[in-house]
């Protein structure tokens, strides 16, 4: 077999990044942190005016003459039925992350803003600004990376990488194909650093929700053994296929989370929910468009740290995990047409943030304001807690604790292995099925670096860390949707 | 001094690459 320069190279990068953190986890993190502080004040404006760029991209394409071409051959039907692939596109949107930051979130932010402002009004922004972090800008980041890959990979017939819309749209030129690989190699790192982030962040929030559960006093006790058995849950499905096992899990794991978020809307304050879901949407829906390009430029150095530390970061987090996502949902989007891809894209998986979050959070205010206030001080001790604090409040809560770790579990298993499979692709310079060999050296590329976040320990620095590799996308993004536009124009002028 | 210096040359790239792009959106279609 040939050695392949795309694979070898991005193997010994993400090698070298996850040995440099498992050997000094402490120096990785503060480097991090020193990058992502020197980008974020001087780049901050520049990421908030991609992020609203890229929405607007989106509304205007799907209003436009191009929403009706279709991403694929004229004439195609789409693969999947309209409700079947409404639910993957939930999927795609679900994971660890809601799980973790449901309540622990509005909470954090209501903390923050009680500061500044009474009760009720820090209440109201700190569920606005968890949309704004969760909502259309997100998607719509997705949305147009995912509506690239899959323009370019079903109609024009190149395949599902991010060097593709290059390389259609300015030739196969010796320098453009240089870029290309780049891109490629960029995409690879920040795929592979992003889900070692969630890895973690998954591990740590199992670790505490068991330790809780068979009373173990420090959940650090935990993490080797809850870290082994997710290496050899992802393991398994990567060395061998097992079919549609791993989608059967994950839909699973979506049907654990929806229940658990209708189980606390209906024993919980479920008028009082509703009022913060709809007061919280509508805030939302007319605010959002401002909002994102917002820069907290006039404020102290509190606030901007604050915005610095969720919003900013949150973009940058969507561009990190965009290739990802995006190549995901460009596979099941097959013979839609660019309209229907971007509202369902946009729009569906929003809503059920509002939902998610308008139940998540409208518990820990209602814990504020009507209760005795305990899950805000759990939240400013420990965020990996206060979901399962939440929980331990209501009913039957042996088995919802249970359930959000078996949740858990699944979500960070199926998407290290979604991401081992994507990466081998992307290495392998766009083979759909690639070798299990490949794909079980990307799963323990994926391991090595998730141990490398879980001994910098501190979720706020693997933040910063998934922050670094994703600086590239900002420069990145922005030239795939100019070849995207090129594209287009070429095609309905011809 | 040099905090400043560094801000000035980061953003200059951000311009420098913002021309760029519209460069590249304006380039005939091949």
């Amino acid at each position: 077999m040939k050695p392949n320069p795309l694979l070898v190279t991005a193997l010994s990068i993400c090698a070298g990044i996850a040995l440099w953190g498992i050997v000094d986890p402490g120096g990785f993190g503060a480097i991090a942190a020193g990058i992502v502080e020197i980008q974020f004040n001087s780049r901050g404006w520049f990421i908030m005016l991609e992020a609203s760029s890229l929405l607007f991209v989106a509304i205007y394409l799907a209003l436009s003459r191009f929403g009706s071409i279709r991403l694929g051959p004229d004439g195609s039907e789409p693969e999947f039925s309209t409700p079947a692939w409404i639910a993957m596109l939930f999927a795609a949107g679900m994971g660890v992350g809601l799980l973790f930051y449901g309540v622990a979130e509005p909470l954090t932010h209501f903390d923050e803003l009680g500061q500044f402002s009474d009760p009720p009004e820090a209440a109201a922004y700190a569920l606005f600004v968890t949309y704004l972090n969760w909502g259309f800008h997100a998607w719509a980041i997705y949305g147009v990376v995912g509506l690239v890959i899959a323009y370019f990979a079903f109609r024009r017939g190149r395949a599902l990488l991010l060097s593709a819309p290059l390389l259609d749209s300015f030739g196969e030129r010796r320098r453009v194909r240089a870029l290309g690989w780049l891109f490629d190699l960029l995409s690879i790192v920040a795929i592979a650093v992003g889900l070692a982030g969630s890895l973690a962040m998954g591990v740590f929030q199992i670790q505490t929700g068991l330790a809780g559960l068979i009373g173990v006093g420090d959940p650090g006790l935990l993490t080797v053994p809850v870290f082994v058995v997710m290496c050899v849950g992802f393991a398994i499905p990567l060395r061998r296929d097992l079919g549609d096992g791993m989608a059967k899990l994950s839909n699973l794991a979506m049907l654990i989370a929806i229940g658990l978020m209708v189980y606390l809307l209906v024993l919980g304050p479920t008028s009082y929910l509703m009022n913060t879901i709809v007061s919280g949407f509508g805030r939302y829906v007319f605010g959002v468009l401002p909002a994102g390009f917002a820069t907290a430029g006039f404020f102290d150095r509190e606030v901007v740290d604050w915005f610095q530390g969720w919003t900013l970061n949150y973009m940058i987090w969507w561009l990190a995990w965009s290739p990802f996502v995006g190549v995901f949902i460009a596979r099941i989007s097959r013979g839609r047409t660019i309209r229907e891809f971007l509202v369902g894209v946009v729009v569906a998986p929003t809503i059920f943030s509002v939902f998610w979050f308008g139940v998540f959070g409208g518990l820990g205010f209602f814990d504020a304001f009507r209760q005795d206030g305990a899950l805000s001080v759990i939240n400013r001790e420990n965020l990996d807690a206060t979901t399962f604090a939440l929980l331990e409040r209501f009913p039957l809560d042996l088995v919802t604790r249970t359930a959000t770790i078996i949740a858990a579990s699944l979500f960070v298993v199926t998407s290290v292995v979604s991401a081992g499979f994507t990466l081998a692709m992307i290495a392998t310079g766009g083979d759909e099925n690639p070798s299990p060999r490949v794909r079980t050296v990307w799963g323990g590329i994926l391991a090595a670096l998730g141990l490398a976040m879980i001994f910098v320990g501190d979720i706020s620095l693997v933040r910063s860390i998934i922050a670094v590799s994703a600086i590239a996308f900002v420069f990145i993004v922005p030239v795939l949707v100019v070849c995207l536009f090129r594209s287009l124009r070429r095609e309905t002028s011809e | 001094m040099s905090a400043e210096l560094m801000d000035t040359g980061l953003n200059l790239i951000l311009f420098a690459y913002v021309g760029v792009l519209i460069w590249l959106s304006l380039r005939p279609l091949p």
